[in-house]
């Protein structure tokens, strides 16, 4: 048990002691920027959970980030033009987010995983879309229309304290999804994804399957999705539901290897990382355009993403040291 | 009324020709091609920059536009896409990448405005007793041609009819003596040029912005899967129901729900009859 979870304690060692060195002069950006990375990581975990291991490609993952981000949002702000209604407690809103995302999800998204590959990540854009204009054009008054909700309460204040709740809900969820990930059940998800009718046929019902790891990303992705808008305190559908959010989440989980969730979750932090050093060198459009080249020759050369290089070079050394032992080169 | 006649049959003219090259890539290679869409917003730029800031012809603003689009796609395909046809995760996330490649290197080179391309052609007629532009008539005139085209070259030629065993049954088609890569190259060429005329008269129809293609992806795809993913036919059928529902609804109810009733139907399609309405 401990052993197999030595790494993450290590990490997460390392990660709870970061902010202690703030007063000796550590930047605080940086804190910043790992909230930010932490929440993409979350993001992209979930979309790896579902996407990466049953191979059900979902671009409409910002569905359910957005629904829940919204749900929250409406139920606990209270300033501003929207018609007077009971303002709730952040307790009480965020798991109504979260639920919000499950409940929409199972009831919208889950049933197009009837159909497979290509169909399945058109319907999943095409929820995405939907939602987005539906939540634009019809009563403006209760989403705030094109410019969203501004000034929502945020649950801690401070760049610390975010930091420390942004890390632990990522390592929740990292570690549970890992767990799972690794289980049997991890083994019969991968098996949909290369061959889903071998595993109906062997009298695995797939159905209840994908329904548990769906679930399991919209929990995720919800969770992610309400911390994520009372961090920002603010939601509007431009940036909720736009490409860049959903390429983000996509690229991350690829670049760092699909089906791996530890990838996935290093993909996150890379992305959020490379964009903002890059700044200094490369601005404006140009700093997007090198990291979509990144992540496209990425794609192409190397489709296990980190996770895969990590695996390599893992066992290059793992070779040389049988053969030194062996031949004593 | 009237006008919902008329601008629906232009966008859905338009709508077809960018999902027939979708949907001859599909049902050839059986991979989807997401960048499509952004060779339909290239071309319209390289139309106007053609025309407009290199003052050419506009025959040869179309044929630049349509040289650009048809190289973009050749080059997707012997890049990398030929690689991966068996692995369609790869093609996919890859291709939706290069989409966004192309939308940067767009905004880097034409900046981040609308930039309203002058009518190609000018003047108006009274079609059923409500002035049209010509530019509308042309558009509409020039889709119906093109597809008139790739219905004649998918039926009547060798290379049409070689396209259409591929999509049927592949190993067959093999077996029989085509070479799969060469009707690859080919359909994907033709996809390229579909997608250059229908930029060019996007482009002037509405307004240039270097995310234009994200709208018409999304609309080509519940086209393509509403008539049945690798249909011509279906295509056609299913791009006038979208495009006059979409223009019906943008006239009739708000600009805003735009893209809304055709994603409805098309999920309604895609849950009741999978195939498509005209799909094997």
């Amino acid at each position: 048990m401990i052993r197999r979870l030595r790494w993450w304690l290590i990490a997460i060692a390392v990660m709870c002691v970061l902010p202690l060195f703030v007063p000796l002069g550590f930047p605080v950006s940086v804190i910043r920027l790992l909230v930010m990375g932490s929440y993409l990581a979350i993001f992209a975990m979930s979309w790896d959970m579902m996407s990466g291991h049953t191979g059900y490609i979902s671009f409409g993952h910002p569905f359910l980030i957005g629904l829940a981000g919204y749900v929250t949002a409406f139920l606990s702000h209270q300033e501003g033009f929207q018609p007077p209604h009971i303002v709730l407690p952040l307790a009480v809103t965020l798991p109504l987010g979260v639920a919000a995302a499950v409940g929409g999800g199972m009831l919208f998204f889950f049933p197009s995983m009837r159909v497979r590959g290509p169909y399945f990540a058109l319907v999943s854009l095409a929820f995405m879309e939907i939602l987005h204009r539906l939540i634009i054009a019809v009563r403006p008054e209760f989403t705030g229309g094109d410019r969203g909700l501004p000034n929502l309460p945020s649950v801690v204040m401070g760049a610390i304290p975010n930091y420390y709740l942004s890390l632990g809900l990522m390592f929740a969820t990292a570690i549970g999804l890992w767990y799972v990930s690794r289980s049997n059940v991890g083994n019969v998800l991968k098996a949909i994804r290369m061959d889903e009718d071998v595993v109906e046929a062997s009298g695995i019902s797939t159905y209840r399957f994908k329904r548990f790891a769906f679930l399991l990303s919209a929990v995720t992705a919800g969770l992610g999705g309400v911390f994520y808008t009372h961090y920002l305190a603010s939601i509007n559908p431009r940036r909720a539901f736009s490409a860049i959010l959903l390429l983000d989440i996509i690229i991350s989980a690829v670049i760092g290897g699909m089906g791996t969730i530890v990838g996935p979750m290093f993909g996150g932090y890379f992305l959020t990382f490379i964009l903002e050093y890059l700044r200094p060198y490369l601005f404006g459009q140009w700093r997007l355009l090198a990291y979509a080249l990144v992540a496209i020759f990425m794609v192409i050369y190397k489709p296990k993403g980190f996770y895969g290089i990590a695996q390599d070079v893992a066992s290059w050394f793992q070779t040389r040291k049988r053969r030194s032992a062996q031949y004593g080169y | 009324m009237e006008q919902i006649l008329i601008q629906g049959a232009l966008l859905s003219g338009l709508y077809a020709l960018i999902a027939m090259g979708f949907t001859m890539i599909f049902g050839v290679g059986r991979v989807l091609n997401l960048a499509h869409a952004g060779y339909v917003m290239v071309a319209g730029y390289s139309y106007f920059w053609a025309t407009y800031m290199m003052g050419l012809p506009i025959v040869a603003g179309f044929a630049i536009a349509i040289a650009v689009s048809t190289g973009l796609a050749v080059g997707t395909y012997l890049g990398w896409v030929r690689r991966f046809l068996n692995d369609p995760t790869i093609v996919f996330v890859s291709t939706f990448i290069f989409a966004l490649i192309l939308e940067h290197v767009m905004t880097l080179a034409f900046f981040r405005e609308n930039i309203n391309v002058p009518p190609i052609v000018v003047g108006m007629t009274q079609v059923m007793g409500c002035p049209v532009s010509n530019n509308l008539v042309a558009a509409v005139i020039a889709s119906w041609a093109c597809i008139g085209a790739v219905l004649f070259f998918v039926r009547k030629t060798h290379m049409g009819r070689a396209m259409r065993a591929l999509a049927m049954d592949r190993r067959g088609a093999i077996i029989s003596g085509i070479n799969p890569d060469m009707v690859n190259l080919t359909t994907w060429a033709i996809s390229g040029a579909l997608a250059g005329v229908a930029g060019v008269f996007w482009g002037s129809y509405t307004f240039l912005v270097p995310s234009l293609w994200v709208l018409p992806l999304i609309m080509s795809f519940a086209i393509v899967v509403i008539g049945g993913l690798g249909s011509i036919e279906g295509t056609l059928a299913a791009a006038h129901i979208v495009g006059f529902m979409e223009t019906a609804t943008v006239l009739a109810i708000n600009d805003k729900l735009r893209s809304v009733p055709g994603l409805v139907i098309m999920i309604i399609v895609l849950l009741a009859r999978p195939k498509g309405l005209f799909g094997r």
